[in-house]
């Protein structure tokens, strides 16, 4: 493929168009050698080499990233797949601490400009009343009011509703967003949704679920 | 929903919760600390099943802990994985590049994850030479003729594992006097100097922190470009190495122990016309002209009788 037919083929695959997607997803995600070569190598679990390659071909989709065709195409994807696969590594090694709380912000767009804008890196021993007044500042109000209720003072729905003088409904959707934002520093795929990528029935069809068992 | 089976979530009247995504998540959430209710058995055994679920499950969990810790702990506030791997294509504007290198110095996790990601990069591919073994033969019989190796038709595209005359390359080490040499004065001495200890020490990713570092203030510093290119050198990508010891040349050319380690380098990927162009700089050097010319004889020899690997040209 010429730089302008790849660069044609992501931009049709990011624009919706179901064969370009597929033909992304087999040709540079599950049939590359590299991918799968360093898949291999740098992740144990088979069916956690599925998600990350999901994961990582829906990063590239709803990415923004430009691909002007300077590299090759499956260059910037081997480098996706080389993301993802450290997101899921950073996770596994953050569950296995036990004396360090470790944030690592894997956001974009707004939510992106307003975590630029609000922090600073660090490496440093603090109280964990401390660690826990962080996690509230990288919510914005009014999810954090609610959220902090919820968490802290352990009250109920209609508790937070009466307090804040807010619909119920209100509050369950800002604890839900609040505790959302929170818990992609944690691990939690920022692609929770499957809508923009291959649909569970898609995904069986490019041979995904079993594509490392036959391999 | 990133949920095998989303049906499980479905909402019911009168409730609270709006949607079948508000209700996996309070559900896992609930679950992740160990409450007690009537989905929660389920709930468990779904989760051996649905990686979506399992990882949102794993985040509440930690999310859970971290809002609930007693005592002091170490809080590290990272940049994103995308971030690092910016970071380690020198994508990043220099202020950011900046602040991250300081970052880097502090935090060992970031370390551990910047030296994964220089380990784990794409593997270059290697270049096709299209030489058939008759036109090879014969620009290597040219090549003898006019006693020069930089004939284009034989320069070898870079091939560490496959360089014929990686044998004649001495081991390198970091030379503090050329990592020093038209450094701005005191400016960023003493960034390079700590960069030599963590070099010293092996710490390769603590001395490319700071070498960026000091590129991000003088994105011209030799010396800054020398170091970035023997960590790379130590870390077998001689490639990358001599890419980047080509810029430390380009920025200031003829210097003596960096012309010596461009052809080492370049010894090691094969790449004639630097070997020749750097054998020729060495010639003005006086402790470097001999060494050189044996192995500009060296290569023009094994050139000439045609004794490089058939592998090579494959």
């Amino acid at each position: 493929m010429t730089p302008e037919q790849e660069i044609d083929l992501l931009n049709r695959a990011r624009g919706g168009d179901e064969t370009a997607r597929e033909q992304l997803y087999v040709n540079y995600f599950s049939e590359s050698r590299q991918i799968r070569s360093l898949l291999a190598r740098e992740v144990r679990n088979p069916s956690d080499r599925d998600d990350i390659l999901h994961d990582a071909y829906l990063s590239l989709v709803r990415s923004r990233a430009e691909f002007r065709g300077e590299s090759k195409l499956q260059t910037f994807v081997y480098r996706v797949v080389q993301i993802a696969i450290l997101q899921r590594h950073r996770s596994a090694r953050s569950a296995r601490e036990d004396k360090m709380v470790r944030l690592c912000f894997e956001f974009d767009g707004e939510e992106r400009q307003r975590e630029l804008a609000i922090r600073d890196f660090q490496f440093e021993e603090v109280d964990a009343d401390a660690t826990a007044e962080k996690l509230y500042t990288f919510i914005p109000e009014p999810l954090r009011t609610a959220f902090r209720l919820r968490v802290s003072e352990e009250l109920s729905y209609e508790e937070i509703a009466a307090l804040t003088d807010t619909p119920i409904n209100t509050v369950s959707t800002r604890i839900f967003k609040a505790r959302a934002l929170l818990a992609r520093m944690f691990g939690a795929g920022r692609n929770s949704d499957s809508t923009a990528g291959l649909g569970p029935e898609r995904k069986e069809k490019v041979g995904k679920k079993d594509y490392f068992a036959r391999h | 929903m990133d949920c095998q089976e989303p049906s499980r979530f479905e909402t019911r009247p009168q409730s609270a919760i709006s949607s079948a995504e508000e209700v996996r998540h309070e559900n896992l959430w609930r679950l992740a600390r160990q409450e007690d209710f009537a989905e929660a058995a389920s709930l468990r055994a779904h989760l051996v099943d649905c990686a979506g679920c399992r990882r949102l499950f794993n985040s509440f969990q930690e999310l859970g802990r971290a809002l609930r810790r007693t005592g002091p702990v170490v809080l590290a506030v990272c940049p994103s994985a995308e971030e690092l791997a910016d970071y380690r294509d020198q994508k990043l504007v220099p202020s950011e590049a900046s602040r991250l290198s300081a970052h880097l110095a502090a935090c060992p996790p970031c370390r551990e994850d910047l030296d994964w990601l220089e380990r784990t990069a794409e593997p270059a591919a290697p270049k096709v030479v299209t030489l058939s073994r008759r036109r090879w033969l014969f620009a290597g019989a040219a090549a003898a003729a006019v006693a020069v190796v930089s004939a284009p038709a034989v320069r070898y595209l870079r091939r560490p594992a496959g360089s014929p005359f990686s044998d004649l390359a001495e081991t390198l080490e970091l030379d503090r006097d050329v990592l020093m040499e038209g450094s701005n004065g005191e400016q960023f001495a003493s960034i390079l100097q700590a960069a030599y200890q963590d070099f010293g020490r092996g710490d390769y990713v603590s001395a490319d922190g700071r070498a960026k570092a000091v590129l991000s203030e003088a994105p011209s510093n030799p010396g800054a470009f020398y170091l970035l290119a023997m960590t790379q050198y130590k870390r077998g990508q001689y490639q990358e190495a001599a890419r980047l010891m080509d810029k430390a040349e380009s920025i200031r050319p003829k210097s003596a122990g960096r012309c010596w380690a461009a052809l080492q380098m370049a010894l090691l990927t094969g790449d004639t016309s630097v070997i020749d162009t750097e054998c020729r700089h060495l010639s003005w050097h006086k402790e470097y002209a001999e060494k050189a010319r044996k192995i500009r004889d060296a290569v023009s020899q094994r050139i000439a009788s045609n004794r490089i690997p058939l592998s090579v040209l494959a």
